[in-house]
């Protein structure tokens, strides 16, 4: 026989952890803290004066205080209600700079 | 990796060699000639191309640095990998193998007396 409370439990546990819908300041602070080490490698990158494509299309990314909060914070779902979702539901997000962030595609959404 | 890693002097010179040369460097700045380049983040599940990536920047784990002459090549790879990694730019004369790196992170062997009571009765 099943209780109530342990069904509760193992449909969280199936779902794995509850994900909060919004990020916290710490987790927002630690986000920007990580694109701005992106941002310094692409600065120390353009600093030696190599020139390659990689460069070409890095540079047209925005920097970090060059970005909206909501590009930081959030990206484009077609599903989500106003069509924007935290960034923290995409797999890896601490890891990867999506293409969404490129700086055409921020203003793209900005409409949105 | 041997390949990856730049060996800029004879192998016998080694860290001697690059200790005097820093110490009595001119009074110029050295121009900045190589890549510092340090994985702080693992590149797990992130898929193959970035893992290969990291393979041909010579880097195999976390917290692990090489250094790479400028090149586009190694530019290209330090931008595809550039969330993974914290780049700085070096003269020739920080460049450090592997084996360099770890003979200068060892402990300094023997020991010496800080205090002794021995002494005041001498």
């Amino acid at each position: 026989m099943v209780s109530l409370t342990s069904r509760v439990s193992s449909e969280n546990l199936s779902r794995g952890r509850k994900t909060p819908w919004k990020l916290s300041v710490t987790r927002k602070a630690n986000a920007r803290a990580r694109l701005k080490k992106v941002d310094a490698v692409i600065e120390a990158v353009r600093a030696s004066g190599v020139q390659c494509k990689a460069l070409d299309h890095a540079m047209l990314l925005p920097k970090e205080h060059e970005m909206d909060p909501k590009d930081k914070y959030t990206v484009f779902s077609s599903t989500a209600r106003g069509y924007r979702k935290g960034i923290h539901k995409v797999p890896k997000w601490t890891r990867v700079r999506p293409p969404f962030t490129l700086a055409k595609r921020s203003s793209h959404n900005r409409v949105l | 990796m041997a390949t990856t890693l730049v060996r800029l002097a004879s192998p016998r010179s080694g860290i001697l060699h690059k200790a005097v040369a820093r110490s009595y460097s001119g009074h110029a700045p050295e121009p900045n000639t190589h890549f510092k380049i340090t994985l702080r983040r693992s590149a797990i599940a992130l898929g193959e191309r970035k893992k290969e990536t990291l393979t041909a920047l010579g880097l195999h784990r976390r917290m692990q640095t090489v250094y790479h002459a400028y090149t586009p090549e190694a530019a290209g790879k330090i931008l595809k990998v550039k969330e993974l990694v914290e780049v700085k730019n070096v003269p020739a004369s920080a460049v450090r193998t592997q084996s360099e790196q770890r003979w200068e992170r060892r402990a300094p062997r023997g020991y010496s007396i800080g205090s002794s009571r021995l002494r005041r009765f001498s």
